[in-house]
């Protein structure tokens, strides 16, 4: 049955959490002399359980079940503790922004010297880049004026020109970049990353994707848990909204005042004690009793974490007005708190399509991102939490560096915009052990393609999994009579990008 | 020993395999005629699944790690170097980045290698190892077993757990008996009075009364029906399909086929042959194309259709057969005989076969579709009567005034004859002369008759069913799943490990038919022993097979290989696959009824119970918790069977039971994957069973949990329960379907005796809607009252605005309207702690007629803060911050001035707590807008109704002893 997977689990999931008091128990030892404080501290050291596991293994018990939501360490030494995922959705241009292209200025207007390569609409010749770039830091990145602020990282951040995908479409490319699959069910990134390390905050959803006003495209199997347990899937949530209600289901107690509660609480655990009494120790039924002690505790934690109002008007100015920048806000919150995986869309549907109007649609969205995300990165560094958050910026794909041709129906009579381009565009990283300063891989000098050391999507789930501690290949589950993996059976790590 | 005997019985079996295979060719490669058979066990034992589990990923075709493969034969040299490099010698130790092999593994490689790397080629050797392709006979039962377990399934569970030195566990009471038999069956509690009667039946029949009766129930065929629904990933929307419509209208017709099949216990065979081939079997009873659904119902995948076609193959053979087939589209499987071939002549199967949307009866179809048509066919008349009207007056004209009509017209007119209509073109011409009356009748008319056009007769039933394609396809294999590179055809057939090397090919039709047919054949090894471990896992919590869908090498072997063998061969020889023959067989079985209560000593040989010798323990899955919590309230709709989906988890939470729930499969709600939902994207053989906070937050705080809580107190109150001791008693047998002990007794009547404490602020916050008025002496509002009525967000005196005593007076989260003089519109903040509070938000009125408001801040310490004449124009408050008092009110209050009309305004105010060094954590602003969330804030739980709603958190209520 077993493979050499190393964390390869069963559905089962009642076996994976076996611990010591539970076997104790059953020897017959009992669990009566051990306080619930006790055990809660206990569930808190995920180091503890961890142990108590290997310990123990394999003596599954069929009675038990657990939280599959507890930290546990990673395989590998790694540096980065959690991600936060930039998610520019609807593909955010490279060339005018983080992958300069003098050559492009040259050819404005011009046909372009390489071979017009497909994508999802005709395009036609070479248009410039309206932006200005310079170069940034000790590390001399360039980098276009609209990310000036961000941009002041420049050292801290390894970026990756040599993106590319295999369709540029987005459906297929925002699944593969979510799921490292374009169109079958599977596990999202996130929710891989939380099957592996579990969380560290149990009053908190381990996986938060923010949207503001709505869903991206694909809406939410960008954030979905595949065949995993349905708890490894993101939580939504709408930055736009200010009721945590709205944020974490169930939150808000209407009934009872929190005293009250508290006593009902109480009751509750002396009636479950009754009903274990005569029933022997049973951790099914020990974890439920803990879980409704986490619940009670979530209450006020949640509540706390959404609210930016508890933010100075210093930080709330520094990161800016839109609903973007308040969910970089929020993710730095969330991180804080020990959330493990944080992924931030720019907006419902997909703001970064600009198939014309370019240069006044990049302004509009970069003008908050670059803002947000400065802000963002800035709080991570002087709490000295950047180098165990792994930050990750980029969309499903890039833009081409020629001008997109005007299609009836949609963009009629305007050529100022660009088409979708798979063939090459950008990624960056900053924080989580990644090598910082550097630029890896290069396009074409139009940049339509990738053309020197190209990275695939697969490589990158392979590379960002092993920052944070995996052998991409090892973390697999055996689902419908085969392991799965994030990068199924692709991906190689590139081991350039880490420190 | 039996090691080695199973290991002579394989050997002699793969003799038969290979020679099987030599004599027809094989797949593609050179036989294994001159390979010593006691060689090829050992090898396909010991070796080749070392290999597959450590190697060939990074050996495989397309990722050849150092040129090498390990996924095909290897040469001599080949295989000395990589013994070598095992070992470390000569270059990396492999596997690298793994953890070194096992020294039993390096053995057994060295052992192959040393005795000349022999590579047996071709899959079918595999055959011999796979037990679930043996065929099912029956075993011989056990005798000497423990005294009461002498039926044959209670015999050869305790032959087993005897062998391991296990006692069995003591048969459970009563009421555990009558509940675990009710909640696994029909997925429903038994009531205190069922439990008693139960308790009380002194005949020796009453528990096979009992298990007849329950099978009888409708509710058992919901229950059934639900867990088929998982394996069948059914769902009522297709999933992300760009802009067109998600629904799958007709899904539910589906899950009501599902329900009458097992309700009118349909013989499995015909259960398998509907779901994939009704159209070839219906006669004039059409509903069974329904049972269709079970293929069409999958994701569609962007409509690309080699992964619909993926995932109806993963359906019928994970579902049906325990096969992983899906495994093999793009290469043969790694562990199980299943060549890509096979897949791809499923595929030809699917490829052959089209959706089609087909009525299910005539009646409901054509009632429907008759009040539909008359209407249409109605309209259109008056249509054209519309038309012939205005030609006759037109013509008219010519007659009479010909010079009103341009000559256009007048053309048109001479053009149209007599009786007929215009043509559109020329009626456009006309038109231009009709009159308004009349173009404006017939665009009347044209408009209702295209949104009936686009719309459907209200409620027609239509299966979600399949057809064959007018020609059958075979499709070619797609080399390593890519469409664009094709392999060798795939004709129409069935799996070559169940039906052989020279089994048939499909010619004339999809093959669907022959495809259901050869599953639900009795030699078929695979489809009976699948389902009765399916049934068995329903009824003890855990499979024979704990890997339900997978009965290949990767899943597990039967912990009780005769069990299962026995169960599989008398459903089909005895039961004539009859579900509830078999089901009552198993529920009458000692083994169901032993307690779930593990002795110590069981819990150290068996700690997984996989002998079964006592019961195991469960908890609620998502559907028995929802429908048990309406069931303890006595609003479960349990006397409608069938019916269209509904949603599970919106407010005016449906009465109906969770079986049909709506399923949004591309944004599922979030608590059904909190409660441990089946995934609907793919066949879910098992549900996880998770234990997190939200599912405690559910049960705490869900209006959805406390409505009933509230309900069953409503209802212990009105029985007459006027002691505390009654009433406890009452919500005991409510909920939990028993008596209270005198300690828990004691406990609830403690907690009754609790005060009620304060109910302020407990659902809007600190903020009170009301009215009222200024006391011009004591600068205070002295007589404030609530606004009791909630409607539409808006915080009224009375159903009715406005109201016959108090006028206009009314509230909403952005502002709202006084009464008449001494009816003030006041909206009140409770100071919730002490602090300092700073108030914004500004006063507007926009009707330049009436004469405006007049708005003030009047605090209960200190009288009025500030006051406002606002009249068609907004003025922004002014006021210093200020220390507020816990408990001290401050009241927004708006007065009419002198006249109570156009006196609309707005006005949100809200407060923010300055001080710094607050605890973390504390809420430090408040806006009126909380308390005008779509739910007015429910009355806060008397003490009664939190201790019920304690009892239905409690681990009891939602446990299986």
């Amino acid at each position: 049955m077993n493979t050499n997977s190393k964390y390869n689990h069963q559905q089962d999931f009642a076996d994976v959490f076996l611990s010591r008091r539970d076997l104790l128990s059953r020897m017959g030892n009992g669990f009566a002399g051990m306080s619930l404080a006790s055990i809660l501290a206990q569930e808190a050291n995920a180091q503890e359980a961890r142990k108590a596991v290997k310990k123990l293994q394999p003596a599954p018990s069929p009675q038990r079940s657990g939280n599959p939501l507890i930290a546990k360490a990673p395989p590998l030494p790694a540096k980065a503790k959690r991600v936060i995922f930039l998610f520019m959705n609807g593909g955010p241009s490279h060339v005018d922004t983080w992958d300069p292209k003098p050559q492009l200025t040259a050819y404005a207007g011009k046909t372009l010297p390489i071979a017009n390569l497909a994508t999802e609409r005709k395009t036609g010749v070479g248009l410039a880049s309206p932006f200005k770039f310079r170069r940034f830091g000790q590390s001399g990145l360039e980098v276009s004026e609209l990310f000036e602020k961000t941009a002041q990282f420049a050292d801290e951040m390894c970026v990756i020109r040599s993106m590319h995908a295999d369709v540029p479409n987005h459906e297929p490319s925002l699944l593969l970049m979510n799921c490292g699959e374009a169109r079958q069910v599977r596990p999202s990134f996130g929710s891989w990353t939380l099957y592996g390390l579990g969380t560290e905050n149990q009053n908190l959803p381990g996986f938060i994707a923010m949207c503001p006003g709505g869903y991206p495209i694909q809406e939410t199997q960008n954030w979905q848990a595949g065949f995993l347990p349905g708890i490894f899937a993101g939580t939504y949530i709408d930055p736009n909204h200010r009721e945590i209600e709205k944020i974490v289901e169930h939150i808000r107690n209407r009934n009872t005042t929190p005293s009250q509660q508290r006593e009902q609480l109480d009751v509750l655990r002396s009636l479950n004690k009754n009903h274990s009494s005569s029933r022997g120790f049973d951790q099914q039924l020990e974890s439920r009793i803990q879980s409704f002690e986490l619940g009670f505790r979530m209450q006020t934690e949640a509540s706390d974490a959404f609210d930016t109002d508890n933010e100075s008007e210093a930080t709330r100015e520094r990161y800016g007005k839109g609903n973007f920048a308040r969910a970089c806000l929020i993710g730095r919150r969330l991180a804080e708190r020990g959330v493990r995986f944080v992924q931030i869309y720019t907006g419902a549907g997909q703001p970064w399509d600009l198939h014309d109007d370019l240069e006044d649609g990049m302004r509009r969205l970069c003008g908050e991102a670059d803002r947000g995300i400065s802000a963002l990165l800035q709080d991570l560094k002087d709490r000295g939490m950047l180098e165990e958050t792994l930050v990750i910026w980029g969309g499903e794909f890039g833009r081409t560096p020629a001008v997109e041709l005007p299609t009836p129906g949609a963009n009629a009579g305007k050529m100022n915009g660009r088409d979708h381009n798979h063939w090459g565009f950008t990624y960056w990283m900053a924080g989580g052990g990644v090598k910082k300063g550097t630029v890896y891989g290069a396009t074409d000098e139009f940049g339509f393609k990738a053309v020197e050391k190209p990275v695939h999507v697969h490589d990158f789930h392979a590379t960002v999994m092993r920052l944070l501690g995996f052998d991409h290949t090892q973390l697999t589950y055996r689902y419908a009579g085969r392991d799965f993996r994030l990068t199924d059976v692709h991906g190689n790590v590139i081991s350039d990008l880490i420190a | 020993m039996l090691r080695l005997k199973s290991r002579l019985v394989l050997a002699s079996m793969l003799a038969l395999i290979v020679g099987l295979a030599a004599s027809t060719g094989s797949w593609s490669q050179a036989p294994n005629v001159a390979l010593d058979p006691d060689k090829v066990t050992f090898f396909e034992n010991s070796v080749r699944p070392v290999f597959a589990e450590s190697c060939v990923t990074c050996h495989m075709d397309g990722n050849a790690g150092g040129g090498l493969r390990l996924d095909k034969a290897v040469t001599a040299e080949q295989a000395t170097s990589i013994i070598n490099r095992i070992q470390g010698i000569g270059g990396n130790r492999m596997p690298q980045g793994a953890a070194p092999l096992k020294a039993d593994k390096l053995k057994a490689l060295i052992a192959w290698q040393k005795s000349g790397a022999i590579w047996p080629v071709g899959k079918p050797s595999i055959d011999g190892n796979l037990w679930s392709l043996k065929p099912v006979k029956l075993p011989a039962i056990p005798t000497g077993v423990p005294i009461g377990w002498n039926s044959p399934i209670d015999a050869l569970i305790a032959a087993d757990f005897t062998k391991k030195g296990i006692k069995p566990s003591p048969i459970v009471d009563r009421a555990t008996l009558i509940k675990r038999a009710s909640m696994t069956v029909t997925g429903l509690p038994p009531t205190y009075a069922q439990v008693k009667a139960f308790v009380q039946n002194k005949s020796p029949k009453a528990y096979s009364d009992l298990v007849d009766s329950l099978l009888a129930s409708p509710a058992f065929g919901e229950r059934m029906a639900r867990q088929w629904m998982d394996i069948a990933r059914y769902a009522d929307t297709k999933g992300y399909v760009f802009v067109e419509d998600r629904n799958y209208p007709n899904a539910y017709t589906y899950r009501d086929w599902l329900i009458n099949a097992f309700n009118t216990d349909l013989p499995y065979d015909q259960f398998v042959i509907q779901q994939l081939a009704a159209d070839k079997v219906v006669a004039d009873d059409k509903r069974p194309l329904a049972a269709m659904g079970f293929l069409t119902i999958g994701r569609r995948f962007l409509n690309a259709e080699n992964d619909i076609i993926g995932d109806r193959i993963d359906v019928v053979t994970r579902g049906f057969l325990g096969l992983t087939v899906q495994c093999a589209r793009c290469h043969d499987h790694k562990f199980d005989p299943i060549p890509t071939r096979d897949y791809y002549s499923l595929y030809s199967i699917f490829a052959s076969s089209q959706e089609a949307s087909l009525p299910i009866s005539e009646k409901s179809v054509s009632d429907p579709w008759n009040a539909y048509n008359a209407k249409l066919s109605s309209l259109k008349s008056d249509r054209d009567t519309s038309i012939r009207r205005a030609i006759t007056r037109l013509r008219g004209m010519v007659a009479s005034t010909p010079d009103k009509l341009s000559p256009k017209v007048k053309e048109a007119l001479q053009m149209t004859r007599l009786d007929d209509l215009p043509t559109p073109e020329r009626l456009r011409t006309l038109m231009q002369s009709f009159e308004a009356e009349e173009t404006a009748n017939y665009e009347r008319l044209i408009s209702e008759i295209a949104s009936m056009e686009k719309s459907t007769p209200t409620s027609p039933e239509f299966a979600m069913a399949m057809t064959d394609k007018a020609s059958p396809i075979t499709v070619n294999v797609h080399k390593r799943g890519n469409p664009g590179i094709a392999g060798e055809p795939a004709p129409r057939q069935f799996l070559q490990c169940i039906a052989g090397e020279q089994r048939p090919e499909w010619k004339d039709s999809s093959g669907r038919l022959d495809l259901a047919k050869s599953i639900a054949d009795v030699n078929n090894p695979l489809t009976a022993r699948v389902y009765v471990n399916r049934l068995w896992m329903n009824l003890f919590g855990k499979g024979i097979v704990r890997t339900p869908s997978d009965f290949g090498k990767q899943g597990e072997k039967p912990t009780n290989g005769p069990l299962l063998d026995y169960l599989a061969y008398t459903f089909m020889h005895s039961d004539g696959w009859s579900t509830k023959k078999l089901m009552k067989r198993i529920l009458l079985s000692r083994a169901f009824m032993g307690s779930s209560d593990i002795s110590p000593d069981v819990a150290i040989k068996d700690p997984e119970n996989r002998t079964f010798s006592h019961q195991n323990r469960r908890r609620y899955d998502m559907e028995q918790l929802r429908d048990a919590l309406l069931f303890s309230s006595s609003k479960l709709a349990t006397a409608r069977v069938g019916g269209k989906s509904e949603e599970l988890w919106e407010k005016g939470y449906t009465s109906r039971r969770a079986v049909y729930g709506f399923i949004e499969r591309q944004n599922l709600p979030l608590t059904f994957k909190t409660l441990d939902f089946a995934s609907p994207d793919a066949s879910s053989p098992m549900r996880f069973v998770t234990t997190v906070p939200q599912q405690a937050l559910f049960m705490m705080n869900s209006p959805l949990v406390t409505d009933q809580a509230r309900d069953i107190a409503k209802a212990v109150e009105q029985s007459g329960a006027t002691t505390g001791t009654k009433a406890i008693s009452a919500a005991f047998r409510s909920v939990l379907g028993r008596d209270a002990s005198p300690a828990e007794l004691q406990l609830g009547v403690a907690y009754l005796a609790k005060p009620e404490g304060a109910s302020d602020g407990l659902s809007s916050g600190p903020w009170v809607m009301g009215y009222g008025s200024i006391s011009q002496t004591l600068d205070r509002v002295t007589d404030f009252k609530k606004l009791t009525t909630f409607v539409n967000g808006t915080y009224q005196a009375g159903a009715i605005i406005p109201d016959k005593d108090l006028g206009w007076v009314l509230l909403t989260k952005d502002g709202g309207h006084p009464g008449s003089k001494d009816v003030m519109s006041i909206r009140r903040f409770i100071a919730p702690m002490t602090g300092t509070y700073r108030i914004a938000g500004a006063i507007s009125h926009g009707n330049a007629q009436g004469d405006g408001i007049v708005a003030r801040i009047v605090s209960s310490k200190k009288g009025t803060l500030g006051q406002w004449t606002v009249y068609n124009n907004a003025v922004t408050p002014k006021l210093d911050d200020i220390l507020l008092t816990k408990g001290e009110q401050l009241d927004f209050v708006v007065d009419c001035g002198a006249s109570p009309d156009f006196d609309g305004y707005a006005w949100a105010p809200s407060l923010k707590l300055m001080d710094t060094g607050l605890p973390k954590g504390q809420k430090r602003s408040w806006l009126t807008s909380e308390a005008f969330s779509d739910i007015p804030g429910p009355k806060p739980l008397t003490r009664l109704e939190q201790f019920v709603h304690a009892l239905m958190m409690s681990n009891e209520f939602v446990t299986i002893d």
